[in-house]
């Protein structure tokens, strides 16, 4: 073998595989396909296909589901999002799930009760190693889902698995006996039994991720008849996004002793220990002697007159050499002073979402000297950024901003209250890498006298950042901003924008965007305040165009996901 | 044993000192000293690999000696890679094409599973959003579709093509 001749079409199949391996289905048999007749016939031998339709046009959808065998498909992600909306209905309708003869690995988002059963149905008797279900259905306790979703967790081949379901019915899912389910995430609460239980039936289990332990749990103690003992095989925790209640905590970490990594992101409360180092170090000396990383995000909201002196009282519990030298843990505690909010985290941040506040906006107290060297990696687990741009816009800042803080942010939420701040450009552009940003979410003023500076300047961003292709519109509609045409608002739509959330205000707002804007592949439409849609006006409209609706999803907001002819 | 060293030869005659440890990062080579039984003092000849690129293997194993073992790769075990690259690799990356694929072949060959992820993750990014034109011009790749079964593409594909 020559290899100083290599190039990308000389290489041997095999690698060629393993690069698709790490390509969505769109870009391999709509762009790598057609590039030569070798691709081609590589593509046609590939058999490991990962169906990812969370972002798609329904053509497209269509397209690849009659282009490629599903013996050949090993991935399998539906979603009824807003992207996407009655994707799920659409596939049961035209395919049949149990040709999908290899698949490894299913993810259902937003499905319904009725569609899940027919999955779960294929699901107990597949090979599926990774399951992820997410449904909203209210309460689906009285049919057979949850015993068929109990008869696939007990499966054989399982080993990760990701629920995400109203509480009741996560409460009435009766855990069975595992013994393959190394990773589990559950989007809910769950009470401290279940967590138990869990621990008991599940001999593999390494992670686990919940929200929080349920609040509503008078029991505060693992019931005794359990007589629980200390799991010995659970490597991770991770709460986030619930409430972090200390009294269903520590009880749950003393059956955690072989803890590795720990993870708590969640609304704290200043009269309990989740803000306190001291209780803290106790708690992880005496429960969870094998701990290598504590990694936490709390926040709480306080009173008006809170004394900012506290904040550097927080931190000193944090200050002592086993924070400092033997878990090696930086700690910041933020007071942000306009919304009367106290944040305390460890660094690197370990939330993907996060709220940025200025230096003026803000009391800072930490446990180490910030400079920009340690700053540089601080915050790569950022995914989501909010940004309140009229806040934090002043001239000092910009000439302090020296370096990219934000490196990873997929997706950026602006709030401007007025006109758009002058030097935010600048800002964004040197704190943020907006290449990386796929979806800007705006919450802007869309009275007549502010547009014309918002328009001009979004799109002087957009075409900067031109990998955002999802943009959604807020506004708050007030009475007087009626003279806003939505010619106006929807100037901001450039043609890298494929999925679109407006407010609307009335039936021709949507009938402009749908015949002006066909490069879109959804669109959520939802309600102007004030406004009460006329339903039955848009279904007799929709069809007129040829494009499919997909359903209501409730009074508020109408989901089209759209054809392309 | 850390510390203890073999020699390695590259396919144009460089011979290099690598410490054992670091080598059987290579599952190739491991294989060769275990099954093999080849003793330290023997040469173990790397036919398909320059030193150019050995060094840069040697570089990334070096780096990477302490990582964690990743799963081996089987049916029941091939999970989508995420696409991040971690700042190190993304600086060991910025090399040319033949240099890149060169490094994916000696990974491929040596069995090296963490670094043929990474280059090939690299590739794949340098592919993702192109269309099949651009795709062509970043790799310098001739169209060998005749005209008709470029019109015969263009004909499936009408009905769906809204890039």
């Amino acid at each position: 073998m020559t290899m100083s001749t290599s190039s990308l079409d000389i290489l041997p199949v095999e690698i060629l595989h393993h690069i698709l391996d790490n390509l969505d289905i769109q870009t391999i048999l709509f762009s790598f396909r057609y590039v030569c007749k070798r691709f081609d016939s590589i593509t046609t031998s590939y058999n490991y296909y990962n169906f990812n339709f969370e972002s798609i046009s329904k053509t497209r959808f269509l397209r690849i589901c009659h282009m490629i065998p599903f013996e050949q498909v090993v991935s399998l992600t539906l979603s009824n999002r807003d992207k996407t909306h009655g994707q799920i209905l659409l596939f049961i309708s035209l395919f049949d799930i149990n040709h999908f003869l290899r698949l490894r690995s299913l993810t259902l988002i937003r499905i319904e009760a009725n569609d899940l059963k027919i999955f779960l149905d294929y699901t107990i008797h597949s090979s599926l190693i990774s399951l992820s279900i997410d449904s909203q259905t209210l309460n689906i306790s009285k049919n057979p889902v949850l015993n068929l979703l109990s008869s696939t967790i007990e499966h054989y081949t399982l080993q990760k698995l990701d629920l995400n379901m109203w509480p009741k019915n996560m409460q009435e899912l009766q855990w069975p006996i595992n013994c393959t389910i190394s990773y589990l995430r559950i989007q809910n609460s769950i009470t401290l039994n279940q967590f138990y239980i869990i621990l008991q039936h599940s001999p593999c289990l390494q992670t686990i991720i919940l929200k929080d332990f349920n609040a509503n749990d008078t029991n505060e103690n693992i019931s005794t008849y359990l007589n629980p003992t200390p799991s010995l095989q659970l490597r991770s925790l991770i709460c986030e996004g619930g409430r972090m209640q200390m009294d269903k905590l520590e009880p749950c970490l003393s059956l955690t002793p072989a803890l590795v990594y720990l993870k708590l992101i969640g609304s704290g409360n200043l009269f309990n220990s989740s803000f306190d180092g001291y209780r803290w170090e106790h708690i992880i000396k005496n429960k969870l002697p094998l701990l290598e990383k504590f990694d936490f995000f709390v926040s709480v909201f306080t009173h008006v007159n809170f004394d900012t002196s506290y904040i550097e009282q927080i931190i000193s519990l944090f200050q002592t050499s086993f924070w400092l030298d033997e878990k090696h843990c930086f700690v910041i505690c933020d007071y942000i002073i306009y919304i009367h909010k106290v944040i305390l985290y460890s660094l690197p941040i370990c939330t993907s979402h996060f709220v940025y506040y200025s230096d003026k906006n803000k009391v800072s107290a930490s446990n180490f000297t910030i400079n920009n060297n340690n700053n540089s990696i601080m915050m790569d687990n950022v995914k989501q950024l909010d940004i309140y741009l009229s806040k934090v816009i002043d001239t000092d800042e910009i000439e302090d901003v020296s370096y990219l803080q934000f490196q990873n942010v997929t997706e950026l939420t602006l709030a401007i209250a007025d006109k758009w701040p002058e030097g935010s450009f600048k800002f964004l552009s040197t704190t943020i890498n907006l290449f990386n940003i796929v979806k800007l979410s705006l919450s802007v003023n869309f009275s007549y006298e502010y547009m014309p500076s918002i328009v001009h300047s979004i799109n002087k961003l957009l075409k900067y950042a031109h990998n955002i292709n999802i943009l959604s519109l807020f506004d708050y509609w007030a009475p007087d901003d009626y003279r806003t045409s939505i010619e106006t608002v929807c100037s901001m739509i450039t043609p890298n924008i494929k999925h679109l959330h407006i407010r609307v205000k009335n039936s021709d707002d949507i009938k402009f965007i749908i015949e002006n804007f066909k490069h879109l592949k959804s669109i959520t439409f939802e309600h102007a305040q004030n406004f009460i849609f006329t339903n039955g006006k848009f279904v007799e409209y929709l069809p007129v165009m040829k494009r499919h609706v997909s359903r209501w999803e409730n009074q508020y907001a109408l989901h089209v996901w759209l054809d392309n002819n | 044993m850390a510390g203890h060293k073999i020699k390695l030869q590259s396919n144009d005659g460089d011979i290099f000192d690598v410490e054992v440890e670091i080598a059987k990062l290579s599952i190739t080579i491991k294989t060769m000293l275990e099954d093999l039984s080849m003793n330290e003092e023997e040469i173990i000849p790397l036919p398909n690999i320059n030193s150019a690129i050995f060094k840069k293997v040697i570089q990334w194993t070096t780096h990477h000696k302490d990582d964690p073992p990743l799963p081996p790769e089987d049916d029941e075990n091939r999970e989508k890679n995420t696409n991040d690259i971690s700042s190190w690799d993304q600086e060991f990356l910025k090399v040319d094409q033949g240099t890149l694929f060169e490094l994916i072949l000696a990974a491929n060959y040596l069995d090296i599973k963490g670094l043929l992820d990474v280059t090939c993750t690299s590739v794949a990014n340098m592919i993702k959003g192109k269309t099949s034109e651009e795709i062509r011009q970043t790799f310098n790749i001739k169209n060998d579709f005749t005209p008709q079964e470029e019109e015969q593409i263009k004909k499936e594909n009408e009905w769906c093509e809204n890039k």
